[in-house]
């Protein structure tokens, strides 16, 4: 077997040139910046990381019970636990789809294609004999419903509800009253429940490490310009700074679209993929916040999300879907080892007044302004803020999103990012895709590292 | 609906009112009742035909060549300046979107023609490519001046020798003094050019071409006379005698290019272009239908008459209502498309789709004919096309062999 | 005591009379029930204003199913569509766009907007038009069960599915995104041009609670074009006489037929004795006796209202109080002196003889849908409007129109509380007007009458619960198999004897007629009566 190249070093990355290495190739990952990670330290949140994938890894790494969230609303911080019956009890409904979706996880999305490999339906259709008519049934009406409807049902008050679809709504272009959110929180929570001890540092040193064990070189400082096609089949990839590197086998990571339409000579992508690609949404909706803490923000607690209710959420949403610059954003905080990482939502990667050094500084006053307003000010150290256009410009994020790709109905499973992409395939010969743009859907699970690898 | 700048002229010329809808376009059927005279102006001395309607794109920059290559199925990139080439265009599946020419105005400067509109298909395609695509349908008008005598109504007033104009060759000169794109390109299938100018020097170029053209006996003549020259010269319309894949509801009604009959312009062996792939796969395995002329039998159709105590009766115009065609066992085995009385070599010939192996040339076959309200057969043998190819079509008196280009 | 029927319908909406007439043509002894003075329901012409003739509510008919027009003989009994042949869109800056059944002249007018999107435009059309074909049998048939394994129900599914695959792969994605898209999303995919993705996108939400850029709403799209290949009344027509002129004739055709029509008679309750419905006790105190009761009433007032939560399963109850029925669309009918000119383009040619929409941009719409979201009416509201006195002189005296104006959004649940509705009516209807004279200067000169409703006058005076035009909305989890409740989408209700006809099963709402049809017809394959 001759050399084979992941191009993104990402956690998936990572990932899949260690299942590569597992089947005998001779791995190297290109990464552009100068570690690996990608942006999976800008989303230090572990609980979505699915405990077979690490397993399939052969990844040592320590399990413990997800952070509870704090919330913090109008009325001060409270922590979102399990005394809370409603919240236990929707816990406890979603607990009942955990293993199908888990299950779906495992193999790749179906071929729904006419003539698409039988084989792939199988899975899928015994998890879904597996649930039985009343939960199939309720799935069914749950999907297209909002995520506000749907929590409704369950008696849980609207602040308690932000706390609870803030988190699933980072990859999706959807408030809490769009319709499908539910089915954005209700795969969120179904693939969360644990966490990695030791967080994202953990996991990254643990893939680093299984990497090297595995014979897999890992060049940092390598952006890859382009891909060289010929015939239909890959043939090698082109660093930025001229190099050739020779390879029939190349799994991309950066993205469907980069991948696509970035990476692959415009007039080497036949149309048909063309047109398959072109309309993947990725809406960027979330700014990043970094910064140092000289004390613990808020409770202390490593899981915090800022909003009154669902209706101020769907606000923020409201400023991104009209490209202005957001009045009253809410956050998602993660904090650790004195240091806090923030997720901004509401923000619009294509700002009508578009970004530029004005409107980040006008967008972390906002930001720093909010925390103050909550008596926070004094916790702030040094802030670095990354507007949807640093995030793009930065990571390489079309459109600023951070999973490469919404989170939409028709944007997941099978139909992510295309139904013809299936299988994590091209339609190029030797060019597989990889990565949060793949089945099954956005959100740091490592499984894609790993489909994408067998 | 829309009029072409020549509608002034046209319009005034009319006596029949007889107009009918082209991509949008008002244009005429014939100006006079009878489309008679029209017709055998067009095969004995001249005729003129509005052509603006036909949909043009003029495609500009350093890849125009490379990227037409890459949606028509001859391969543009290899075509001189100057020449003009017929070909067709294909979707992804192989089958047909279109018929058209392409002509190299310039080193970089193409401009094709076709049926239906395709400039969002143009821009889908051009991603990678530098071009400019324009669509100048609307902003360039055209004549078609058809006939025995069209060079000798050129010669005297056009600034380039037009004895030397060479068969599907353009050239940019001047007609009367209005600047002008001249090709020897046609739908008629005889000796004839295709007249190309900007909107506002049309009636100026209508008006000398009258007048250039009436003591050769030249006349303004409508599609009605130009649909029967067309099918007396083998030449198919889309929409009739293939659908276009953009507007066919139904896969089974669709057309490659083997199967209309245009698989000769395909330049298969090459990079890749729309429908390769599809194409090759089909002539693998061989494909299905064909599009032949039919002789159908004069001595048939007396004698079929004659049941009915009366002479054959045959539309004066050419009949695009499609029936079906029958092998002798009665199974059907095509459909004739498009049919029209010949009045050059006096027959009654068709265009049909047949299923192969009954498309060669010498089988015989049965066309339905429906005299008096009921449903009969006709027989009808498939020839060679086209029906009627004057030599005069690609001589070129002045012409020497050893030039290229001129 | 009163007499026995067979089936009484309560409700005499155009559903409920459709329903009627098949059960009477069929023999059986009818009684339909009205509370209003008018049969119709929301699909009724009232002379409110001397003179002039309102369509009130329902203003444009698109799917009437053309079996229930030959079965019925309507035409005979006065039905008469006549089409909106154009969909006319001003906008702010003078420019204007009309879109018609001219394909060359619908061209040109999106051409000057954008060359691609008018190549692209037959094309999206022909893509739909098959698509339509594929879910046309979906409104003419009961929905399938897919959980359940009866032979007759896996036919149908398969049949579905099979319909579905030949449909071949991008088609059959195509109308997967269709079903989960928002509108805007999906026509972006085709379609450069924001003033054209505007109108176009509108129709997806119509009588919902959403907004154009919102999961759920491309499906609707594909309701134009099945009505393209339908061979009743074209894409969309207007009825002579106005919408109430269709439940005339169908109230005419059901009498023809045998069947007796009250008005004035409203029901208070059903009588269900032993999980049975027997009849209905009128608001006067009458009792009256039948086989069958069938409601022609939105869902939740039939079971929670006329029958009673107590005689219900809890898992049914607990299905209907989450029924979503939020209503989001109000309706402004004015008589006018005079043809109020659109200044961009004036005149009462082929673009006024359509529908108009005001609807110049997508944020326009989405705006509009945020107003709404949080309790408010749209300050600048959605409309569609139609000039029905141009198509039919009879509508108004001559040189005088009627102007009938859909509004969205006003949602039902406005922050203060719906039964504060009557209290902004006016500045509804004010923000209506104003947003009309933008493009018509001439309007407000010219308004000799106004009628406003609000989703609280729909609800109370039409019975339409919260003021959804729909009996509920037509969003993915309330359609099919799911309406109005999961295991009960089949007119049969958890009542024996007593069925559901109304737009609250289904297909659903519009003016259609399947549902009264197709529950007659399971009432009578089922000897119910």
């Amino acid at each position: 077997m001759g050399n084979a190249y992941v191009i993104g070093g990402g956690a998936n990355g990572i990932a899949t040139a260690i299942t590569l290495s597992m089947k005998g190739h001779q791995v190297t990952v290109l990464e552009a910046r100068p570690e690996i990670g990608g942006r999976c330290g800008l989303v230090p949140d572990t609980t979505t990381v699915q405990p077979w994938a690490v397993g399939e890894l052969g990844l040592t790494l320590e399990w413990a019970d997800a952070h509870p969230t704090t919330l913090v609303g109008a009325d001060g911080c409270r922590s979102i636990s399990k005394d809370d019956p409603n919240v236990d009890a929707w816990r406890q409904h979603v607990d009942s789809f955990r293993d199908v979706i888990v299950d779906l996880t495992t193999q790749v999305a179906p071929d729904i294609r006419r003539g698409g490999a039988l084989k792939t339906l199988w899975p899928a259709l015994l998890s879904g004999m597996k649930l039985g008519r009343a939960l199939g049934m309720e799935l069914a009406r749950i999907g297209p419903l909002s995520a506000e409807d749907w929590l409704d049902e369950w008696k849980i008050d609207r602040s308690t509800q932000a706390a609870l679809v803030q988190p699933a709504l980072r990859g999706a272009w959807m408030g809490p009253r769009s319709p499908s959110s539910a089915l954005a929180v209700l795969f969120h929570h179904a693939l969360s429940g644990t966490r990695i001890e030791g967080g994202m540092a953990a996991l990254l040193t643990a893939l680093q490490q299984r990497a090297t064990e595995g014979g897999v070189t890992i060049r940092t400082d390598s952006p890859v310009a382009s891909l060289r096609i010929e015939g239909g089949r890959v043939s090698g990839v082109v660093l930025a700074d001229g190099d050739v590197l020779d390879s029939d086998l190349v799994v991309s990571t950066v993205g469907p679209v980069r991948t696509l339409l970035g990476l692959v000579p415009p007039q080497d992508l036949p149309p048909p993929m063309y047109d398959s690609i072109r309309h993947f949404r990725s809406r960027g909706i979330v700014a990043h916040m970094e910064c140092s803490l000289t004390q613990p923000l808020f409770d202390g607690s490593a899981h915090i999300v800022v909003a009154d209710d669902t209706a101020m959420v769907e606000r923020a949403f409201d400023d991104a879907k009209h490209r202005r610059m957001p009045r009253r954003p809410t956050l998602e905080i993660f904090q650790a080892n004195d240091r806090a990482r923030i997720l901004i939502f509401g923000v619009a990667h294509d700002l009508d007044e578009g970004w530029s050094q004005a409107t980040r500084d006008e967008l972390q006053g906002l930001v720093l302004g909010l925390l103050s307003a909550h008596g926070q000010q004094d916790a702030i150290g040094e802030v670095l803020v990354r507007t949807p256009a640093d995030l793009e410009a930065e990571f390489g994020l079309e459109g600023g999103h951070l999973f490469h790709g919404e989170f939409a109905l028709d944007q997941f499973l099978s139909f992510r990012p295309h139904p013809s992409l299936s299988g994590h395939t091209t339609g190029i010969d030797g060019l597989r895709l990889g990565g949060c743009g793949t089945h099954p859907a956005g959100g740091l699970t490592l499984v894609q590292g790993v489909l994408a690898g067998r | 609906m829309q009029t072409t700048p020549f509608h002034p002229r046209t319009s005034a010329h009319s006596t029949s009112y007889s107009w009918k809808e082209w991509a949008g376009y008002a244009a005429p059927c014939s100006y006079a009742s009878h489309t008679e005279a029209e017709f055998f102006a067009l095969r004995s001395t001249a005729g003129l035909l509005d052509v603006t309607p036909l949909y043009k794109y003029d495609v500009r920059g350093p890849d125009a060549g490379t990227f037409l290559a890459r949606i028509w199925t001859r391969d543009i990139s290899k075509i001189g300046v100057g020449r003009v080439v017929y070909s067709a265009m294909c979707d992804e599946a192989g089958h047909m979107l279109d018929d058209g020419t392409v002509a190299r105005i310039g080193e970089q400067h193409y401009r094709c023609t076709s049926s239906e509109p395709w400039y969002a298909w143009f821009l889908q395609h051009s991603r990678g490519f530098d071009v400019q695509i324009e669509d100048t349908t609307d902003s360039i008008c055209g004549l078609a001046l058809q006939g025995p005598r069209a060079r000798d109504v050129l010669k005297g007033i056009t600034a380039f020798d037009m004895d030397r104009m060479r068969f599907f060759r353009i050239r940019a000169t001047t007609i009367a003094g209005v600047p002008v794109w001249v090709s020897r390109t046609g739908y008629t299938g005889d000796l004839g050019f295709e007249i190309f100018c900007e909107n506002t020097h049309a009636l100026a170029l209508w008006d000398a071409l009258l007048e250039a053209g009436a003591p050769h006996g030249m006349i303004p003549i409508g599609l009605n006379a130009l649909d029967v020259a067309r099918i007396e010269a083998g030449f198919v319309l889309q929409g009739v005698d293939y659908i276009s894949a953009k507007t066919c509801l139904v896969d089974a009604l669709k057309s490659t290019p083997d199967d209309a009959g245009l698989g000769w312009t395909v330049d298969l062996e090459r990079g890749y272009f729309v429908g390769q792939a599809a194409i090759r796969a089909e002539r693998k395995r061989g494909s299905v239908w064909d599009l032949v002329g039919l002789d159908i039998s004069w001595e048939g159709l007396e004698e079929l008459y004659s049941e009915y105590q009366i002479p054959p009766h045959l539309a004066p115009e050419a009949c695009r209502s499609a029936v079906p065609l029958y092998k002798w066992d009665g199974e059907q085995v095509g459909q004739v498309t498009s049919t029209t009385w010949s009045p050059t070599v006096k027959r009654y010939i068709a265009l049909a789709q047949v299923r192969r192996p009954h498309h060669l040339v010498g089988t015989e076959l049965y066309v339905e004919h429906t005299p008096m309200f009921e449903r009969r057969r006709v027989q009808a043998m498939v020839v060679d096309k086209p029906f009627f190819d004057p030599s005069r079509k690609r001589e070129t008196p002045a012409a020497q062999p050893q030039l290229r280009e001129e | 005591m009163g007499e026995r029927y067979d089936a009484i319908v309560v409700g005499a909406g155009h559903n409920g009379l459709v329903c009627a007439a098949y059960l009477a043509k069929a023999g059986r002894k009818v009684l339909v029930l009205e509370k209003r003075h008018v049969v119709g329901g929301a699909a009724c012409s009232e002379e409110i204003y001397p003179g002039f003739t309102y369509s009130v509510c329902s203003y444009v008919v698109s799917l009437l199913r053309p079996q229930i027009i030959r079965d019925l003989d309507l035409p005979r009994f006065g039905l008469s569509v006549l089409p909106l042949e154009s969909t006319f869109t001003p906008y702010p800056d003078g420019r204007s766009m009309m879109r018609s059944a001219d394909p060359a002249a619908t061209r040109r007018e999106i051409a000057a907007f954008s060359a691609r999107d008018a190549d692209t435009y037959p094309i999206f059309g022909k893509a739909m038009g098959q698509l339509a074909r594929f879910a046309k049998p979906i409104i003419d048939e009961k929905a399938p069960d897919p959980m359940s394994w009866k032979p007759a129900e896996l036919m149908q599914l398969l049949k579905m599915g099979k319909r579905f695959r030949d449909l071949g792969d991008d088609l059959s994605l195509l109308q997967y995104k269709l079903t989960t898209m928002s509108a805007v999303d999906f026509l972006s995919e085709w379609f450069e041009t924001d003033e054209l993705i505007a109108p176009m996108a509108c129709s997806g939400i119509i009588g919902t609670m959403l907004g154009v850029k919102s999961p759920g709403t491309a499906y609707v799209l594909l309701h134009h074009y099945m009505g393209e290949i339908d061979g009743s009344s074209r894409a969309w027509g207007f009825a002579r006489g106005g919408t109430g002129a269709i439940s005339m004739a169908i109230a005419r055709s059901a009498e023809h037929f045998g069947a007796e029509i009250r008005t004035n008679a409203g029901v208070d309750h059903i009588k269900v004795s032993g999980g049975e419905a027997t009849g209905v006790v009128l608001e006067d105190g009458t009792e009256l006796d039948a086989k069958i009761v069938v409601s022609c009433a939105e869902p939740r007032l039939t079971f929670l209202g006329l029958v009673g939560e107590k005689e219900l399963p809890d898992e049914f109850v607990t299905q209907l109080k989450r029924y979503k029925l939020r209503g989001s669309s109000g309706k402004v009918n004015l008589a006018l002196d005079r043809f109020p000119d659109f200044a961009c383009r004036p005149g009462t040619g082929p673009h006024m003889r359509g529908d108009i929409s005001i609807a110049p941009s997508t944020d326009y719409l989405e705006r509009a849908y945020d107003d709404a979201k949080y309790g408010e009416f749209s300050k600048k509201p959605f409309l569609n409007i139609v000039f029905p006195s141009l198509l039919d002189p009879d509508m108004s005296p001559e040189g005088k129109h009627v102007m009938s104006i859909f509004v969205q959004y006003a949602p039902y649940h406005i922050k203060e509380g719906p039964s504060h509705w009557p209290e902004k009516r006016e500045a509804f209807g004010d923000a209506v007007i104003d947003t009309l004279a933008e493009y018509c200067p001439t309007l407000k000169d010219s308004i000799l009458h106004r009628q406003v409703l609000t989703p609280w006058d729909l609800e109370v005076e039409f019975g339409l619960t919260e003021g959804n035009i729909f009996h509920g909305e037509l969003s993915l989890e309330q359609l099919l198999f799911q309406r109005p409740a999961a295991g009960w989408a089949q007119y049969k209700t958890p009542i024996r004897s007593l069925w559901l006809c109304g737009s609250g099963a289904h297909p659903g709402g519009g003016v259609m007629g399947a549902p009264g049809q197709l529950a007659a017809k399971d009432i009578l394959m089922g000897g119910a009566c």
